[in-house]
């Protein structure tokens, strides 16, 4: 595993990191970007993790040269991305012509899915070869969400609902429903009224 | 009909369940008929006339209605204590039917509906129940689906979220599965029916819980072999108890299910038979002829009584009795147990969604070929919440016949024997089942020690009916508000329950009960100044209008119904030592993450989330394009066109920029929903340097950097 440590050299515009405190903010925030993306992959060996960010941020340092005009932050997380999406391909098999998008999902989720039975971390970017079967517990991965479709059709058996039927019939043929409710409950009402009056006589 | 017999063995024919149904209903019948004489000779006695007659018709109705209430306590006291033979419950056969002979093991499908309900309990209920599946020897016959019709972008994601959770446990892996439907047709029958659509083939049974639901493992195995044992069975339906109730209400409600609810169970169980009823969770459903007899048609007309079939459950269970299966109530079971609203007018909004549902089922009333005691069960359900205007109509005339004639005349003191009689076969009607279900109890030792001893119980069924009465004329109220506006076209949206007690403000009880407060007051004032003697008789009612609002409030209190429970007051067999799958269920592990947004933030920046997300996305469209025939829908529908990828792609930017509070929740739903744009946001989030990010973003990454 390489764990290469070195003290880098981060340039910027006046010269090294270490010459303007704007330029320290700058890659430190590229470190934490880098930082919290290992992090969110489950990389939870400080060491791994460490190892990981000096490996990017150094590839950064490399390209911060010839585009002083782009921040460290971009620059990391390109990289980061770019040797993601390289790591996928070649555990995966992975086209050139499958959209880096899906390439990542799908990698993404080949770890997720062998998390716990292939120690995938500590291979994890790394330039060695993937032993075999780890690379045949990534590829064969899957996230099964739900058995295989077995479609059936269902058609709704008619009710008939006989004496409700024919009436609801007669109240849509009128095309008077709504008229029909509002003057049932007014006449109701005023049955009510002679009703009460009625029956207390 | 027919018979699913496949690989199982032990045939029962079917018997006549006549006697059964014969002796209950004429219970009813004597009953009724002894109070509409009663009744009918005190009202001679004070001079018939026509309010005479229109009293009397409906005190038949309500009478008759308090006198098959009674029945199911008479009858099941008997039978319990008895241990009368009656019941033909299709029990497993151990001779005919092992599961393990069978060549290929039929599976059952765990199906649990959810819509916006708390992920937190939702999933802890879940993960309780398919441990305690998996604690018995026939786990492996089981596979879980959470269908989920949740509408709110953060409850999407996070549901995702804990389902994945799930998933760490290896045994879950291809046992616990997940999906969401976009649009939310039928509701949760549709929910049901697009399951069954999908992948109901691969199973013989389907049990379905509510999002509440908790069931022990031990008894859905149960459950499996009784309907592998009896192949004409095409439904089991358990007693759910109600459990978890942390409110004064809520606490009595359950007081009162556990307490009354097995005596009221046995005598259900034992005029209904095979003609029993499905509730809509927690029971076992044959899936064949489920599929074959209950897909259901939409109402002719318009809402609320046309349309899709609200309250889809009795209407299943009645088209599965059309078609010749049986349909029972396993009354004897433990081990199933939901939640109940924890409030007064949480209570009455859940009413208020069954109400319509009830009434919708007079469109089916009449329906030919329906079994009679699909008609029982229709009507009761119907009368449930017509009976409330009832009551009051009957009142109004009682009184307003008691306040134009004099009241010298109701009082029953001078009324003569009659009008004694009707009032203590009344009383007796009312208040004799809960006193048969506290003998029932004496019997049961262990029962007995569940809720805390003799006194206890005692205490608790005093309190319960004191408090029953001061809620009895506010319910009265909500359930005639409801019918009314049933009946005029005011229908009610689909909400998602609230669950646990979380307590109703002053406001809110105000703002729900002060017109019944007015009016109660209203009616005190002008009896007590032109009546008094009315007044008085009056006043038992108007009580519960009068003190609605604080009753309201206290008996929603968490800390009330602690304090209670303290007290030892209207303890339960499940509080006194609760099942295992209850105490797993109710504490989910860790604290709840109620950050806002905490999802749809997860979803864009979390590796693995926004990799499953998408994954379901794909599964999911992958569904709807393969099953197009079966589902109805188009291609245009499911896949997106180049215009609205672009809207979309520009929602997204805006999420980017602006953060998740710049977007509408549909347009939220919309970013959500798109592959392409969850995979293009996944990595724009990362790569941009914090300039082009909202300060949500960043503050997000720098949170994930932080928590190393």
């Amino acid at each position: 595993m390489e764990l290469s440590v070195e003290p880098l050299v981060f340039p910027s515009q006046n010269g090294t990191w270490s010459d303007c405190a704007e330029s320290l903010e700058q890659w430190n925030e590229a470190y934490r970007r880098v930082e919290a993306y290992f992090s969110a992959l489950r990389v939870d060996n400080k060491l791994l993790l460490s190892s990981l960010v000096f490996k990017i941020l150094g590839k950064v340092s490399e390209r911060a040269g010839s585009e002083p005009d782009r921040l460290p932050v971009e620059l990391a997380a390109e990289e980061t991305d770019r040797l993601l999406v390289q790591w996928f391909r070649r555990v995966l098999d992975g086209s050139e012509v499958e959209p880096v998008d899906r390439l990542s999902a799908r990698g993404r989720l080949a770890l997720l899915m062998v998390q716990s039975d292939v120690p995938w971390q500590q291979l994890f970017l790394n330039d060695e070869p993937v032993p075999e079967s780890v690379v045949a517990a990534i590829k064969t991965a899957y996230l099964r969400a739900d058995p295989d479709f077995r479609f059936v059709e269902m058609r709704p058996r008619p009710i008939d609902l006989g004496i409700v039927a024919v009436a609801n019939r007669t109240f849509e043929s009128m095309g008077i429903w709504k008229t029909a409710v509002q003057w049932l409950l007014w006449i109701g009402f005023g049955l009510v009224l002679a009703a009460v009056f009625y029956f207390t006589r | 009909m027919m018979h699913e017999v496949s690989g199982q063995k032990g045939h029962r024919t079917e018997r006549s369940t006549f006697w059964e149904a014969f002796l209950f209903f004429s219970l009813t019948l004597v009953i009724t008929g002894v109070g509409a004489f009663l009744m009918a000779d005190y009202l001679w006695e004070l001079g018939w006339n026509h309010s005479a007659t229109l009293l009397w018709i409906l005190f038949v109705i309500l009478f008759g209605y308090l006198a098959f209430g009674f029945s199911h306590a008479f009858f099941g006291f008997i039978l319990r204590r008895f241990h009368l033979p009656f019941a033909r419950m299709p029990m497993v056969d151990e001779e005919a039917s092992t599961i393990e002979d069978f060549d290929v093991t039929p599976r059952v499908a765990i199906i649990i509906p959810v819509y916006n309900e708390p992920v937190d309990r939702v999933f802890a209920g879940i993960r309780a129940i398919f441990d305690s599946v998996m604690r018995t020897s026939q786990g492996d016959a089981f596979d879980f689906f959470i269908l989920s019709d949740s509408n709110q972008p953060e409850q999407w994601v996070i549901e995702e979220a804990a389902w994945l959770n799930l998933l760490r446990d290896p045994n879950a892996q291809d046992r616990v599965f997940y999906r969401r439907r976009p649009d939310n047709i039928a509701k949760k029958s549709g929910n049901v029916a697009d399951f069954c659509r999908t992948w109901g083939d691969h199973y013989r049974y389907m049990i379905v819980l509510d999002a509440d639901s908790i069931m022990t493992g031990e008894t859905l195995v149960e459950l499996y072999q009784r309907m592998e044992s009896n192949p004409r069975v095409a439904l089991i339906q358990t007693a759910p108890g109600l459990v978890n109730g942390e409110s004064l209400f809520g606490r009595m409600q359950q007081f009162a299910n556990r307490l009354y609810g097995p005596v009221f169970m046995e005598g259900l169980a034992f005029w209904q038979q095979n003609g029993g009823n499905f509730w809509g969770h927690n029971a076992i459903i044959r899936l064949r002829p489920f599929m074959e007899h209950c897909d259901l048609p939409e109402l002719p007309g318009r809402k609320p009584f046309g349309g899709h079939i609200l309250s889809h459950d009795f209407v299943e269970a009645g088209l599965l009795r059309r078609a010749g299966w049986e349909v029972w109530l396993a009354h004897d079971l433990d081990g199933s147990y939901e939640e109940g609203p924890q409030g007064i007018i949480e209570s009455a909004q859940r009413d208020r969604r069954w109400c319509q549902g009830n009434l919708q089922h007079g469109m089916l009333l009449f329906a030919r070929e329906l079994r009679g005691k699909t008609r029982v069960h229709l009507a009761n359900g119907i009368l449930g919440y017509v009976s409330s205007p009832l009551w009051l109509i009957f009142m109004t005339i009682a009184f307003w016949r008691a306040y134009v004639e004099g009241l010298g005349t109701y009082v029953v003191e001078g009324s003569g024997p009659q009008g004694i009689a009707v009032l203590v076969l009344t009383m007796v009607l009312l208040f004799s089942p809960k006193i048969l279900c506290l003998i029932d109890l004496v019997f049961d030792r262990e029962r007995l020690r569940g809720f805390g001893g003799f006194l206890n119980a005692v205490t608790g069924a005093i309190v319960e009916t004191f408090f029953s009465a001061l809620i009895a004329p506010v319910m009265m109220v909500f359930h005639t508000r409801f019918v009314i506006w049933n009946i005029i076209g005011k229908t009610v949206g689909w909400s998602a329950q609230r669950r646990g007690a979380q307590g109703t403000s002053w406001d809110e009880a105000i703002s729900v009960h002060g017109v019944q407060t007015l009016m109660g007051v209203g009616i005190g004032i002008f009896t007590a100044l032109t009546n008094p003697t009315l007044f008085f008789w009056l006043a038992p009612v108007l009580a519960g209008l009068w003190f609605s609002i604080p009753v309201s409030v206290w008996t929603s209190q968490l800390s009330i119904g602690l304090a209670a429970k303290r007290e030892k007051l209207f303890l339960t067999p499940e509080e006194t030592s609760p099942p295992r799958e209850v105490v797993e269920a109710t504490n989910p592990p860790g604290e709840p993450d109620n950050r806002r947004f905490r999802g749809i933030t997860s979803a864009v920046l979390d590796p693995f989330l926004n990799a499953v997300h998408v994954s379901l996305l794909r599964r999911n469209r992958r569904r709807l394009m393969s099953g197009q025939k079966v589902y109805g829908t188009s291609i245009s529908s499911v896949v997106p066109t180049s215009g609205e990828s672009r809207a979309r792609r520009l929602l997204a930017e805006r999420l980017l920029r602006e953060g998740p509070k710049a977007l509408e929740t549909a347009e939220m739903i919309s970013v959500l929903s798109d592959i392409d744009n969850m995979l293009w946001l996944h990595r724009q989030a990362w790569l941009r340097p914090n300039k082009d990010l909202a300060p949500w973003w960043v503050k997000a990454i720098r949170e994930t950097s932080a928590s190393v």
